[in-house]
């Protein structure tokens, strides 16, 4: 094909399970509010699919302030799964959802597996939820996922309860990188019935106040997310897709540190069939168009057909 | 490349929008003034803007698009309460004559908002610039990102974010502004719109540490340093207004010898008000904390514009939380303990009710 030939456009689309989205790129869950709160600063529609914060049965006030530092190009942050709860979130931010003209999928947390289960029951029967985003990894919060996310066993008993409570529902499952192991709980979720990945969640971390001596959050501790962390994030991606993801045809969800298109297009390469932004969509919404422009006129520069070819290309 | 975003609401009432700086210069010792000229779409919406409302600078775009290795030093946006947003441009504070020429010196190509490069054309009267002031203090990585920025050269934020403060009803109420340290620079602004809207009883109080150490600038020359608790126009930026005030000093270098909220206290006792007074305070939480004390005792209407750690300053990352009490409603919003509840700083406020907030449990970093 002729670099020059001006009619010649890449084909974004990417396929999550049995959800198509127009291109790869994706909010990631508690950066971007529950459904249009950053509206204003970015059209959202021209994006692939949008993932929530996570919701919990029961709201949740959140962690005791200060809950975010910034770190040499990081973010630590201790929110504690701060949300309105399931009945609110139902009443009030549903309704807002079925704007969105792309997919929406809902990050669910929770303390247990019952209550995993309940959430997921009562959000799949709502139509403009295509997908379901288990949180099994949260280190924020002592109950908030986490104790299934770094113990393979109990991500597999996870995935299985919902995937039983919620057959036809596309689960992704968000796991956290706070492991030696990866693979060891992507391949457990995957066995109980996981139909897409998505990795990583934020990495434990702290900061100190040398004049205080005391940590900087309120929490202690919290989880680092950023441009810090892409190259964390981009090896355990790697490392899931080649042992895990490829060989049993799970498209993976790529996050941890992208803020420009080249950022999205290396997870891609790594394995990524899709890429979520966090930490630079919340400060630069802006951005989340920009690197679908960006991967377009990779793509184009390249002159690769569709964006399917790439993912998992790594040499 | 365009990112143009038709399909974003016109009638948003804020957004991202790329200014150029059209002043910056040194206040005293530790702060800076910036003056962002914006047009297009961005001055429609901010024109609109109210006094107590912020604006999240870019200190560096690191998250631009281009990617870090660009980028300049922070990774958060840093969010600032705006001094001032006027259409005319005045270089020197009062009484100074219009800078023609910086004026022209902004382009309208490069000012406009750049979610939307047609909104200038589309914008009956887009030719139209307006000013946005800044006056900020030297403490950071971010800070001091601005203070390299010259005269021409771009700056990209959010805005205007957040709520600003609400008037008396009547507009011969006593009204008493309050600022202490980078507190005080909201209060100029709300001087502005008070009296532009024929509120006529209008007093400052400007605290700060030292004599150079004022957000502002001060009038020193027709200064009477005899009578301290007598206002006077002493900073330029409230004299704009017609504004007078009282300053005081930790260090007594000038004006009062102590806190802002002793030298308004002193004040009040002198001039029998109370009641029926309003007291709009801005500044660091123990300041802000004895002014909702001081306006309890006395039963002044207490209204203060609070800080706090932001990542996003949108309302979507749950960072700025504060705890207020919990007003007798059926939606239970989110609880945080007995009768209490987290308000979001960036999008609740930053303008609070002072009896709303749960003093003894907010928690900062300074
Ligand atoms: C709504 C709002 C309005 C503000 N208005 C002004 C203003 O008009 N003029 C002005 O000079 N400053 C203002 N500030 C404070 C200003 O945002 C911080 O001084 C700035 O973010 C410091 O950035 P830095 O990178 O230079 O320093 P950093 O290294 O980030 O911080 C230096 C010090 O400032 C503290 N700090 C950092 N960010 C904040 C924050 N968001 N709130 C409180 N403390 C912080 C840090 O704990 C540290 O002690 C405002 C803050 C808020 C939340
Ligand atoms: C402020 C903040 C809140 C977050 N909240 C959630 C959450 O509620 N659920 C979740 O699964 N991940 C949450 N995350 C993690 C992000 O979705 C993402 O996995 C992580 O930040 C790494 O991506 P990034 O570097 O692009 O931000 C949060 C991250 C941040 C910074
Ligand atoms: S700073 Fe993000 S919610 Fe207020």
């Amino acid at each position: 094909m002729n670099v020059m030939d001006r009619t010649f456009e890449p084909d974004l689309t990417v396929d999550l399970g049995s959800v198509r989205l127009s291109n790869p790129v994706m909010t990631a869950s508690g950066t971007c509010g529950y459904a249009f709160e950053l509206g204003d600063f970015v059209d959202l529609n021209r994006l692939g699919g949008f993932i929530t914060k996570s919701i919990t049965l029961e709201e949740r006030a959140g962690n005791i302030p200060p809950r975010t530092v910034e770190t040499t190009g990081g973010l630590l942050n201790s929110i504690g799964l701060a949300n309105v709860g399931l009945e609110r979130f139902i009443q009030e931010k549903v309704p807002l959802l079925e704007k969105m003209t792309i997919p929406v999928f809902v990050n669910v947390a929770g303390k247990t597996i019952e209550e995993y289960e309940e959430v997921c029951r009562r959000l799949s029967e709502i139509a403009v939820i295509r997908g379901l985003e288990l949180n099994v990894s949260c280190p924020n919060v002592k109950e908030g996922g986490i104790s299934f996310g770094i113990n393979a066993s109990a991500t597999g008993r996870l995935v299985g309860a919902v995937r039983k409570a919620c057959p036809e529902t596309l689960l992704i499952v968000k796991l956290t990188p706070n492991v030696t192991d990866i693979t060891a709980p992507a391949r457990a979720a995957v066995e109980a019935g996981a139909d897409v990945l998505s990795l990583v969640n934020t990495f434990t971390g702290m900061a100190i106040d040398i004049e205080t001596g005391k940590a900087v959050l309120g929490n202690g501790t919290g989880g680092l997310s950023g441009p810090a962390i892409k190259p964390l994030a981009l090896y355990q991606v790697q490392r899931a897709y080649q042992e895990v993801a490829s060989p049993e045809g799970i498209p993976i969800i790529g996050v941890g540190g992208i803020v420009c298109a080249e950022d999205a297009i290396e997870f891609i390469i790594a394995g990524a069939a899709a890429a979520a932004v966090g930490t630079a969509g919340m400060i630069n919404p802006s951005c989340l168009v920009k690197i679908v422009e960006g991967i377009r006129q990779y793509l184009k520069r390249q002159e690769i057909k569709t964006i399917k070819e790439l993912v998992g290309t790594l040499e | 490349m365009e990112y143009c975003q038709k399909n974003l609401e016109k009638t948003a009432q804020r957004g991202e929008f790329t200014g150029q700086i059209a002043d910056q210069r040194s206040l005293g010792s530790d702060h800076k003034l910036m003056i962002i000229g914006l047009t297009g779409r961005g001055a429609e919406i901010f024109r609109q803007a109210k006094a107590g409302q912020f604006v999240q600078i870019s200190c560096g775009n690191i998250t631009d698009g281009s990617g870090i290795n660009k980028s300049g030093p922070t990774l958060l946006r840093r969010p600032f309460s705006m001094a001032g947003v006027r259409r005319e441009f005045y270089r020197g504070g009062i009484g100074a004559k219009r800078e023609d020429e910086i004026l022209g010196g902004v382009q309208n190509d490069k000012g406009v908002d750049q979610n939307d490069k047609s909104g200038a054309q589309n914008n009956e009267g887009g030719d139209e610039i307006i000013y946005v002031e800044i006056i900020y203090r030297l403490v950071g990585p971010g800070t001091n990102w601005m203070a390299g920025r010259g005269i021409g050269e771009e700056i990209n934020l959010l805005g205007p974010l957040g709520n600003g403060f609400t008037p008396p009803d009547d507009r011969k109420s006593k009204i008493i502004l309050a600022g202490g340290g980078v507190g005080l620079p909201p209060l100029y602004f709300w001087a502005d719109q008070l009296v532009e809207a024929g509120y006529e009883n209008v007093v400052g109080f400007a605290g700060a540490q030292g004599k150079d150490l004022f957000a502002g600038e001060l009038n020193k020359d027709d200064y009477d340093a005899s009578e301290p608790l007598q206002s006077q126009m002493v900073i330029k930026q409230w004299a704009r207004s017609g504004t007078c005030c009282i300053a005081a000093t930790e260090d007594g270098s000038f004006g009062f010898t102590g806190s802002v909220v002793e030298a308004l206290e002193r004040f009040i006792d002198a001039h029998g008000d109370g009641p029926e007074t309003y007291l709009y305070a801005c500044g660091p939480y123990g300041m802000l904390k004895a002014a909702a004390e001081a306006a309890q005792r006395r039963k002044m209407v207490c209204q203060v514009c609070m800080e706090a750690y932001m990542a996003c300053g949108i309302g979507v990352c749950q960072s700025c939380a504060v705890l207020v009490r919990e007003k007798p409603s059926p939606a239970s919003p989110h609880k945080g303990g007995q009768g209490t509840q987290y308000k979001l700083v960036c999008s609740n406020g930053p303008v609070f009710d002072a009896e709303e907030v749960v003093w003894e449990l907010v928690k900062t970093r300074r």
